[in-house]
Parts: C-alpha cells; structure tokens; sequence
C-alpha cells in the first residue's frame, strides 16, 4: 500500500473524522428528510377580464417542467379586487398532460380568481390561463418553471407539455423585458430554442432583474407566434416553481456545512497533529520534509471529496423525490466541483495557519476568520468595479442577490462556482463589462484559488518548523 | 559518518541561539554521549540532526548526504527515540506502529508488532497511546525507531523513565549497537549511565561545544567520594570523618569528599573506633567533575 492510501486509510479510521463526515452526510440527509415529509399546498389569486367564450385551463407541473397529473384543483371567481361572494366555482382534476379545463357560468366582465391546488407531499408548479383558444392551447400550457430568482443559472425553463408527449422542436424565441423603473426596455432574440421533451432551457444574459415584467414570445420556422407568455418576474401569479429556492437552501446548508467539515477536516488531517507535534514521527521516518503536508492535503480532500460526493448525491435524491426535479448532471457536477474548490481553498487556509500560530483555538478561529475576510473581500472588490461602471447600488445589489451577476470568485453570495465569470449590464441595457473566460481558463483559475492557500502552506513548511 | 557542521538553531522571539556554530561526529560502532545542562542546546541539536527542526544555519551530513537538502536519502540511516514521545493519543500502538511502517516505506521491517515485542509492550498493542506511563511511551518510542534498521540513533534522554529493567534493556542494546557497527548518539544527564556506555562525549553549554573528549581521556579528578553506612552514626564518628575529608549526613550514612581518599584507612580507622562498617562504596565522579569543571570555566 503506498503512503497516500496508507494516510488515508488513517484518515478515515479516526473517529474524530468519522464524525466530520457524519456531519455533512448526516446534515445533508437531515435536510433531505425534512423536506421529503413536507406537505404542500397553495392557492394564489389573479385578476382577469373573464369571457365565458372560453375555458380556465389549469395546469399542473413538476419540477421539471413534466406534466402531473391526478392532483385536485379548484377555481372560483368573486367581484374584482374584492373577496365578494363567490360568482362561480369549479373544480376538477388534472389529466395526464397536467391539464384540468373549468368551466364557470358567469357574466363577462372582471373577476378576481382564487386558484388553488390540493395538499400533496410534493411542491407542484401550476398556473391558471384564461386566454382565447388558439396559440396557447395548441401547445398546452406555457408555464416559466423557473425565473431569475434562482440563483445558479439566469435562465427561463418553460414548460411545453406538446400533444401526446412529443417532442417539441425546430422553434426560436425573442424575449422582451419591461423595467417599471426604466424608461428603455431589454430585448432580444433568444435564438434557437434548446429543445427537449416537453422542456425548453433559455438562458438569458443578465438575467430578469426584479420587479420586470418579461414576456418571451416563442415563433416556429415561418416566424408565426406560436406561444407567448409575460408575467411578473418577482413574483409569477400562480406559477412559482421550487427548484431554485430549493437548490439555494441546499447551497445555503452546504455552504455551513461544508465550511464546516473543510475546516474541521483540515484541523484534524494536519494542523492539530502539526500543533500536538504527532507529526514528528512521521518527519523522522525517511521521507521530503513537504511530502507530509502534501499527502495529508491530498488525504484530506480525498475526505472532503467523500462527504461532498455524499451531500450532493443527497442532493440530486431531495430534488428527485421531493419535487421530481430532473438535475442536469452538468449543474451537479459544477457546484460539486465549487464545493470541492471552496473546501480546498479553506483546508489549504487551515495548514497555512498551522505553520503561523501554535494553538489550537487560533488555528481554527482564524481559519474561520480568513475564509469570511476573503469573502468580504471579493464582495467589495465587485462592489467597487460596479461603482466604476456607475451600476447603483440597489441595482447592483438586487442583481447579485439573485445570483444575476456572476462574479470571478466562487466565494461570492450565490456560491456561484458555475459563471466564473463577470458581466455588469446597466439598467438601460448596454453592457458594462463582461469577462467570460473560457471554461478552460475558468478552471485554472478555480485551480488556482484552491490551491494558492495550500502553496503557501508548502512554501511555509519548506521553510519554517 | 554522522557530521554535525556548524549547526545553529535560532527560535524566534528568542534573543539568543538555542545551538551555535556546533561541530561534532559519530562514527559507525561507536556511542557518543551529548552531555550538558537544561537547555544546553542537546534536544534542538538531536531534533536538527534527525531532520525535525530546521537549522538556521550549518547542516547535518549523514554519510554525506545533507539532513536539509536530501532529507529523504538522508533520514533513511537515522533512527530517533524523542525525550518526550508524543503521538495520535487515541490511537492504539498496533495502529501507530502499522502506520509508520506503511509511512516508512519499503526500509520497514515486515512485521512492525515485532518491534513491541522487542521492548516488552506487545501486550498492549491494543490500548491507545494516551494510556501508556512514561516509560511505557519510551519503550513504544524505542520500538518506533526500531521499525528499520537505521545506521545511526539518535537518541534524547532515552533512561528518563524507564524501569530499571527498560535501562537495562537499554543498555544491552546500546552496546549491541555499538558491536554492528551501528553509531549511537545519546544525550543524557544521567552521566554515570552514559560513562559506561559511551566512547566519546560531546559538552554542550548554552548552545555551543564546551568540550569533545574521549572515555579514555576523562582526565582522573583530585576529588573523590565516598558512600559509607556505618552504626552508630554519631558525632564522634562524624568527627573521625572529618579528618578525611568533607563530610554529608545522607539518609543512611555519610559521603565523605577529599583529595586521594583513601577507603581502606578510614575503614580501619571506624573500625578501631568501635563503629560497624555496613558499607563503603566509592563513587566514580570524573564525568560529571569533568563536565562540571568545563562548564565552570565557561562562566
């Protein structure tokens, strides 16, 4: 057995870092569970100007964006903007393709609709559409899944339960962004639409800043509108889809967690032994003097690598069963590799303190201390480059809240390991700046910030006691 | 050859150097004993050699190879036992032991428990470290070192601790060393262990070489000692005594210290007197005269 595994191996059979993975895998499976169990429920109201000439339609999606069908809905109409009596009440169940048409005998004119959906153990996406037969219906419903307030990615996910399950392609889209606060609006084609079973993925650049209204008019080959669909982007009437909320509470979690576990897992693989002195044994035994802290980083992210791999299979399971979110393995494999890269980062803080302070509380405060100033830090470097580019402040900070803004840090508040890459767009819809490194320069540079504590640590200890 | 060349060690935050510009050799076959005072400098000296603690200046050639520059080639010919051994305190010894032989690489011996039944601790390879006394520490510290088969020890108060059974162990190891051509460097301040051990001494004092000599060259003090137990231990005895020599009540007897005692006089002479000789040992104070005559000569 070679001295890496032998390491690990020793690793692994501490109960103190048993414990540390038991925390995340633990924590993470905690989280899975409490959100398994959750019973759901919802109702919103909308105004409409009701035509008896058509129908409600009702529809009912899963996190992906797939129909579901067999869940009981209701609908009934009162006097505009007032909780009046009831004028008119339907209810029904969804079918197959997650649709439930609702038939209401009522006067034209406009009516508040209370919609809701029954208590089920999953979160469901729906919506209610009261539109003239035609575009819409030729393709069910059209429903924004996810809007701009998840964090990761700035996209649209619509979902286009086709007829009969098919598939649905060969389409291309614009979009058109409304700023209440702006005189001028963001618009643009979308361009060919990313096509798959029932599911269409548009990114947008910039994401749709809060308090938009944004409509995306989808057309087929001849330029026909086909589709369209425009709502609110803070909040989507009836429409809101979890996943987003959900991916950044488990980012949330993880982030505590694995700050957590980095730092523990850098504690007991090097720092506490280097500070007890359990590990001069080992510098008497015939080796180089940075072969110990190389093959205790290396064992030590072997552990991280096993409690993040765990987390996120939680993850990807939370997401399936609680929600039926379908993850792209792309969006799992990038925020493994962020968690990865901000657990080495601070393991590398961890052994670069050990050979600054002999203590075991300075060690673990300040590794703690330096993880949160380096993200002070990079928040007000971006802070200051937004200021440069005359961004305001309210603009700038609602853009990066809601992870619009990808900044050149994976320490930023979104946890955004997947943009490595910074884009300021003014709100008149000129662009500002944008650096978009290519994913391979983007990796170095995600290298390089995991790895430049740990290079200091070596540097330290080819030179220090 | 084990070359100490002029080492220095420097802490920081400390005015002065722990060791300064030290010089000295071990040859194979041969035990050198590294005597001096508390903090003469012999721990930093035995924790730059074996690779431990980086000197701030000089180096450590073992059969030529630098300890700072080649310290993997280097440390394969250096074994170390630690004044205070300090390991993972829940680990159990078989574990440790596994672990370091796995960490030590091929040089290992292939059955690393074999080394706790060499210094009588194979019986609690079971029990973790922190249970262990202190010589029990020492013996698993001694089996650590023993993993390989290096060419020279280095060895920091290795007696401190044990039973009289572990020096005795200790001792016939040593010498058992010294006869395959192993060198051992043995720091102590238990000097008569170490004068009947050791071919040459090194003194250190405050960090630098006081003196180097040879067993051989310990020079013959004008002073010696003796224990003597004798009933009753009276005054009127004290007084004969005296006439000797300076004179110390022990718990059990006196010590009498002068120039050129003579044991058989003052034996005849307490036994003319009445008394009844229990004891009469002379004691073997050159080493530690010696040292403490260098040592004097530095202040």
């Amino acid at each position: 057995m070679n001295r890496f595994l032998s390491d690990l191996y020793h690793h692994l059979s501490a109960p103190s870092i048993v414990l540390v993975l038991l925390l995340l895998v633990v924590g993470s499976g905690a989280l899975v569970a409490s959100e398994s169990s959750r019973s759901f429920s919802e109702s919103f109201s909308l105004t409409v100007t009701y035509s008896s000439e058509y129908e409600f339609a009702y529809y009912v999606f899963d996190g992906s964006g797939l129909p579901v069908g067999g869940v009981a809905v209701s609908v009934s109409l009162h006097p505009a903007n007032s909780s009046g009596p009831t004028v008119g009440s339907a209810s029904g169940t969804t079918s197959t393709d997650g649709l439930a048409t609702l038939d209401i005998a009522a006067p034209d004119r406009n009516y508040t609709v209370d919609y809701s959906v029954a208590s089920g153990p999953r979160y469901y996406g729906f919506g209610l559409r009261h539109l003239a037969p035609g575009a819409i219906r030729t393709f069910g419903a059209i429903a924004p899944v996810e809007v701009g307030d998840f964090a990761l990615t700035p996209y649209v996910l619509l979902a286009f339960p086709a007829p009969g399950g098919g598939v649905i392609s060969g389409l291309s889209a614009g979009y058109y962004i409304h700023e209440p606060n702006s005189s001028t609006n963001l618009s643009g084609a979308l361009g060919s639409l990313t096509a798959v079973p029932q599911r269409v993925h548009i990114p947008i650049a910039g994401g749709v800043p809060s308090g938009s209204i944004l409509t995306v008019i989808v057309t087929n080959g001849t330029g026909a509108v086909i589709a369209s669909f425009s709502q609110n982007a803070e909040n989507p009437p009836g429409a809101e889809g979890p996943g987003g909320n959900v991916l950044l509470n488990w980012i949330w979690a993880m982030q505590f967690l694995g700050l957590t576990a980095a730092t523990l897992i850098g504690y007991l693989g090097y720092a506490r032994e280097r500070v007890a002195g359990t590990l001069e044994p080992l510098l008497a035994l015939p080796m180089d003097r940075l072969r110990i802290p190389v093959v205790r980083f290396v064992s030590s992210i072997a552990v991280l690598a096993i409690g993040v791999t765990a987390s996120t299979a939680f993850l990807v399971y939370w997401l399936d069963r609680a929600f039926a979110i379908e993850t792209p393995a792309v969006l799992v494999g990038t925020v493994w590799a962020g968690a990865m890269a901000e657990g080495m980062a601070l393991v590398g803080v961890v052994f670069l303190i050990s050979h600054l302070v002999r203590s075991y509380a300075a060690v673990l405060s300040v590794g703690l201390t330096l993880t949160v100033a380096f993200s002070l830090l990079w928040r007000g470097l971006t802070d200051w480059a937004a200021a440069q580019y005359g961004v305001p402040a309210t603009v700038w900070s609602s853009m990066r809240w809601q992870g619009q803004v990808g900044v050149l840090s994976p320490t930023n508040a979104a946890l955004n390991p997947v943009e490595w890459s910074l884009r300021l767009t003014a709100p008149g819809g000129s662009q500002l700046l944008a650096i978009d490194p290519s994913p391979i320069v983007a990796g170095l540079a995600m290298l390089l910030w995991a790895l430049l504590p740990f290079a200091g640590a070596l540097w330290l200890a080819r030179w220090r006691d | 050859m084990l070359e100490v060349v002029g080492l220095s060690k420097r802490f920081r935050h400390h005015r002065t150097a722990a060791v300064a510009d030290l010089s000295f050799r071990v040859a194979p076959g041969e035990i050198v004993g590294l005597i001096g005072l508390n903090g003469a400098g012999k721990s930093t000296t035995i924790r730059a050699a074996i690779g431990v603690s980086l000197p701030s200046a000089g180096d450590v050639l073992v059969d030529g190879l630098s300890i700072t520059h080649q310290k993997a080639s280097a440390s394969r010919a250096l074994g170390w036992v630690p004044e205070s051994p300090v390991h993972d305190a829940n680990r159990r010894l078989g574990q440790l032991l596994r672990y370091y032989s796995r960490m030590a690489g091929p040089d290992a011996r292939g059955r690393p428990l074999d080394a706790l039944a060499d210094w009588g601790i194979l019986p609690y390879s079971d029990r973790p470290f922190r249970t262990l006394s202190m010589g029990e520490r020492k013996r698993f510290a001694l089996a650590v070192a023993t993993l390989r088969d290096p060419t020279y020890y280095l060895l920091d108060e290795v007696f401190n601790g044990l039973d009289p059974a572990g020096v005795a162990q200790v001792r016939e190891w040593m010498l058992a060393q010294r006869r395959e051509r192993h060198g051992v460097l043995a720091s102590s301040h238990q000097l008569r262990e170490l004068q009947a051990l050791a071919d040459r001494f090194v003194a250190v004092h405050e960090g630098r070489l006081i003196g180097e000599f040879s067993a051989d060259a310990i020079p013959v003090s004008t002073q010696s000692r003796l224990q003597i137990v004798f009933r009753p231990i009276d005054d009127a005895g004290v007084t004969l005594l005296r006439s000797f020599g300076e004179v110390e009540r022990t718990s059990n007897g006196v010590s009498v210290t002068g120039k050129s005692l003579d044991a058989a006089a003052i034996n005849r002479a307490l036994v003319q007197a009445g008394y009844n000789v229990a004891r009469l040992e002379a004691t073997d104070p050159d080493l530690e005269a010696h040292f403490l005559e260098l040592v004097r000569s530095q202040r």
